[in-house]
């Protein structure tokens, strides 16, 4: 399966993987490893705290905010399973606990894990966004929960959109140019924890140069369909709260990325009548502002 | 405000421009807070001049067509927000 432009292969569990994959790509192996926690010598652990709708806590062998690329640590979800990151190997290990189901190890380690892992790394940025792609541009939806991403891009997916990301999109800088990085292949458009939704064929495995971040912002069922571009710290909010990770040792280091990012990238805010017989009007809006 | 004495930015706050802005991110409250053109200029100048306020607002006057008193004013008033809000520290030069 191509998951944030690798190939990630579940070993123990092969009836999770799509078989899609590139050779040009690094692959990350997912193996089941029993003891993992002790087996890595991981010897601090936080408290539990919740996490899409279970309990989890963080074992490591420094704190986190010593953390640097050859950083291994992991994530402990109670009753459920425990990962691990190998960063000699680069290999995801995990155990099984006594609620284990192969379904919920693909959810934590496409969801959550992964995408830590390459923050914590420094390999991505990670945002908590949907996106597609209109004419090859990928483009991002910005919102508040149940402010309506993954209703919008569902229906961007049912118009025949590839999909890159129906919750979190790594992004690459370089240079000037900001890449988006597809997540993988799955989009919920219900809400429900701990998993990950319907497997999506048109999906977009390719990094390209990010286009623009649409904002959506509610408006009455009977208001007009509205774009404007934001400017400013109007443009900052946008991205500072599609925040995928919250530790404190990052805060400065993101702020710095994404005010960074707010120079380069177009960002429009949406207003959305909250009518659902009237999104095809904000769709045909957003593909008319964005070819 | 007594524009003898001298301001520092607070360690918990990071601050970027953003088309024309300055953006504000205060880690202790995690509020943000945006200046406009005007309050840009004031922040940087700031920045500057190591927060020496005589000399911020010798800057301000070359670069604003403004009465002195107004001027004075203003800044005395925007430093006085910052120090509010624990954007700023104050202390004697």
């Amino acid at each position: 399966m191509i998951v944030f432009n690798r190939n990630l292969l579940f070993v123990n569990e092969p009836q999770l993987n799509d078989h899609l994959e590139k050779h040009s790509l690094e692959n990350i192996f997912v193996k089941e490893t029993p003891f993992c926690i002790e087996h890595h010598n991981l010897t601090l652990k936080t408290g539990w705290f919740p996490m899409s709708g279970q309990e989890a806590r963080y074992h490591s062998t420094i704190p986190f905010h010593k953390a640097d690329t050859a950083f291994s640590w992991g994530l402990e979800i109670k009753n459920v399973l425990t990962l691990v990151w190998d960063a000699q190997k680069c290999e995801i290990h995990y155990s099984k606990a006594e609620q284990y189901a192969p379904e919920r190890l693909r959810f934590w380690v496409l969801h959550t894990f992964l995408p830590l892992v390459l923050e914590l790394e420094r390999s991505y940025r990670i945002m908590h966004v949907g996106s597609v792609e209109v004419g090859n541009k990928p483009i991002l939806f910005s919102a508040f929960s149940f402010g309506g991403k993954s209703t919008l891009t569902d229906y961007f997916i049912q118009k025949g959109h590839p999909l890159l990301s129906d919750d979190s999109l790594g992004i690459e800088k370089k240079g000037d140019i900001y890449y988006a990085i597809p997540s993988y292949p799955f989009h919920r458009p219900y809400r429900k924890v701990e998993t990950l939704g319907y497997y999506v064929k048109n999906f977009s495995t390719e990094p390209k140069p990010l286009h623009a971040v649409y904002t959506l912002e509610k408006a009455e069922p009977d208001a007009s369909v509205s774009i404007e571009e934001l400017k400013g710290i109007e443009k900052f909010k946008a991205f500072h709260y599609s925040s995928f990770i919250d530790f404190d040792f990052m805060k400065k280091e993101r702020f710095e990325f994404f005010t960074e990012m707010a120079k380069h990238i177009q960002v429009y805010k949406v207003t959305i009548p909250w009518d659902l017989k009237r999104l095809d009007e904000v769709y045909r809006k957003i593909i008319e502002q964005t070819t | 405000m007594d524009l003898n004495k001298k301001v520092t930015f607070a360690d918990t706050v990071f601050a970027q421009e953003v088309d024309g802005e300055m953006v504000l991110l205060d880690m202790n409250s995690e509020n943000y807070f945006g200046l406009d053109e005007v309050g840009t200029s004031i922040w940087q100048a700031i920045e500057k001049y190591e927060g020496d306020l005589q000399k911020v607002l010798s800057d301000l006057m070359e670069q604003y067509d403004v009465e002195d008193e107004i001027l004075k004013k203003d800044l005395r008033s925007f430093v006085d927000k910052l120090v509010e809000n624990g954007l700023v520290e104050v202390k004697e030069t």
